[in-house]
């Protein structure tokens, strides 16, 4: 029998950790963490929650001797927030605001306000963290308040005010973005709106300047009224952010490239039949853009992966997740620089291949970039597919394609082993089954590939 | 409490709160006023609709 395995991500919190065993989730609620916990089970707030789908579902599996043992549901996949998009990142906040809401009415508080503590499934935030609820006491503070102005208020103020790219500070900054950072990062117009001059410029100010007292910050009350008029006013101020217009290459890709709309059609036509003929229940559609192969693949898989490196796709993608095919799991995602194992120790926040496999990948349109753009070998962008799924759909487009034509600007003479020959060839390498389809006029080849 | 949740923060937080209960508090007002009008203009139009029905 495999042994107990704590999570390294919950060492934080004394009430309590999540560990694995079997290949089962558990959460260990600590003598500690008790009676907050069992306030929270007996309120009936823990179980509306979960049948409103914002609460990870869990059941209780035994009472020891270290205290409550919960079985949780597990999530089909977890992103971080590094690799959301505006829209998750401002829903993520507004459950959080919410469920701080519906516990200050059941007489419970959330004692963190992190990011990590909600995940998407179905392309709808859920909260994940337990242990998060505690006993409210009369007139106290949001102590997390801090902490959500550094995970939520600061990125989103910064993606809104300066460029959607800021989310990547939060990489770097795992429990946060600095308060002081964000407000010298933000431009001066807004000193002069006052939500950010309250929640991100004073704050920091008063950070700054005010040095940590003990016998001050005890002494700080705040009556309940009040602090529900500060969730209130945050919640509309929140709700109202819509997500920033930049102009991306990428926005306009499907109508402006060398498919004539036949060869798109047939294309359409061959994903199907790979998805179909595999019988998949998860994919990863790498370079999804707008998800018009991601909603085929959804057709037939419970779970789809859809990743881009650029914001407005992963927005798009989590749009459609929102209005059509809820199976979509949106994901930004630099294939040059996917996301790293992080936090203390490197074992805090897993890296992308750590937490991602599936029944199969879709790289459409995808390899010549990794080849001419990033200047990937032949034998790196085997290695990708062959590390996420057995089975692969993978479009090879030629140099003398006009896309392709635009990447290399002239400098052809260096991806002379671009070539459809070596490109199967060291696919088989790895894949057993390689089978080449032409999409008719294109002169574009889908690989379709099995171990 | 296991994050630090920082004085200055705390203090901030309690100007937040401060702030925003004055804000709703004059929301409360002009929607109260603004219901008051509208409760007005329906019984305006409800009686001029009557005297309508009734010509």
């Amino acid at each position: 029998m495999k042994t107990a395995d704590n999570i390294s991500a919950s060492f934080r919190d004394p009430d309590g950790f999540v560990f694995q065993k079997d290949g089962g989730l558990y959460r260990q609620i600590l003598p500690h963490g008790s009676k907050s916990f069992h306030h929270f089970l007996n309120s009936g707030l823990a179980q509306r929650l979960i049948d409103q789908g914002k609460l990870a579902k869990f059941t209780i599996e035994a009472i020891n001797e270290l205290g409550t043992v919960l079985h949780i549901t597990r999530l089909p996949y977890i992103s971080y927030p590094y690799e959301w998009c505006f829209s998750q990142l401002r829903d993520a906040a507004l459950l959080t605001l919410e469920l701080m809401q519906e516990a200050l009415a059941n007489g419970l508080i959330l004692k963190d306000a992190t990011a990590f503590n909600i995940a998407f499934r179905k392309c709808r935030p859920i909260f994940l963290d337990h242990t998060s609820f505690e006993l409210y006491q009369e007139d106290a503070p949001w102590r997390a308040y801090r902490q959500f102005a550094m995970h939520f208020i600061a990125p989103l103020l910064l993606m809104k005010k300066v460029d959607l790219r800021c989310l990547q500070l939060f990489q770097g900054n795992i429990d946060g973005i600095p308060l002081d950072l964000a407000s010298r990062l933000l431009p001066w117009h807004t000193w002069l709106q006052p939500n950010p001059l309250l929640h991100i410029h004073w704050h920091a100010s008063l950070e700054k300047r005010i040095s940590s007292d003990k016998s001050s910050r005890n002494a700080t009350h705040l009556p309940k009224r009040r602090l529900l008029a500060l969730l209130s006013g945050m919640t509309s101020w929140i709700a109202s952010m819509k997500p920033p217009r930049q102009s991306t290459e990428w926005e306009h890709y499907y109508n402006d490239n060398s498919y004539s709309d036949h060869s798109f059609a047939a294309k359409q036509e061959l994903v199907r039949e790979f998805c179909g003929r595999y019988s998949i229940h998860s994919c990863i559609d790498l370079g999804a853009n707008s998800g018009v192969f991601t909603k085929i693949a959804a057709e037939f898989a419970e779970l789809i992966i859809a990743a881009d490196f650029d914001a407005h796709a992963v927005e798009a993608l989590y749009q459609l997740g929102q209005t059509q095919t809820d199976e979509i799991q949106p994901l930004l995602l630099d294939l040059n620089n996917p996301s790293p194992d992080l936090g203390v120790l490197g074992v805090e926040r897993d890296s992308f291949f750590k937490r991602t496999s599936a029944d199969c990948v879709l790289g459409l349109a995808l390899i010549h970039h990794l080849r001419i753009t990033g200047n990937w070998s032949i034998r790196q962008i085997v290695a990708l597919f062959d590390k996420l799924a057995p089975a692969a759909l993978v479009e090879f487009i030629p140099l003398d394609d006009e896309q392709t034509q635009r990447l290399t600007r002239g400098r052809e003479e260096i991806y002379q082993d671009w070539t459809l020959d070596n490109v199967r060839s060291a696919f088989q390498e790895k894949y057993a089954h390689c089978h080449v389809k032409p999409l008719l006029d294109s002169g574009r080849v889908l690989l379709e590939l099995a171990r | 409490m296991y994050i630090d949740a920082g004085t200055g923060s705390m203090m901030l937080q309690v100007i937040a709160a401060g702030f925003f209960t004055v804000v709703i508090f004059f929301k409360s007002i002009r929607a109260y006023f603004k219901q008051l009008l509208t409760k007005k203009n329906l019984s305006n139009d409800s009686l001029e609709k009557n005297h309508e029905d009734r010509g």
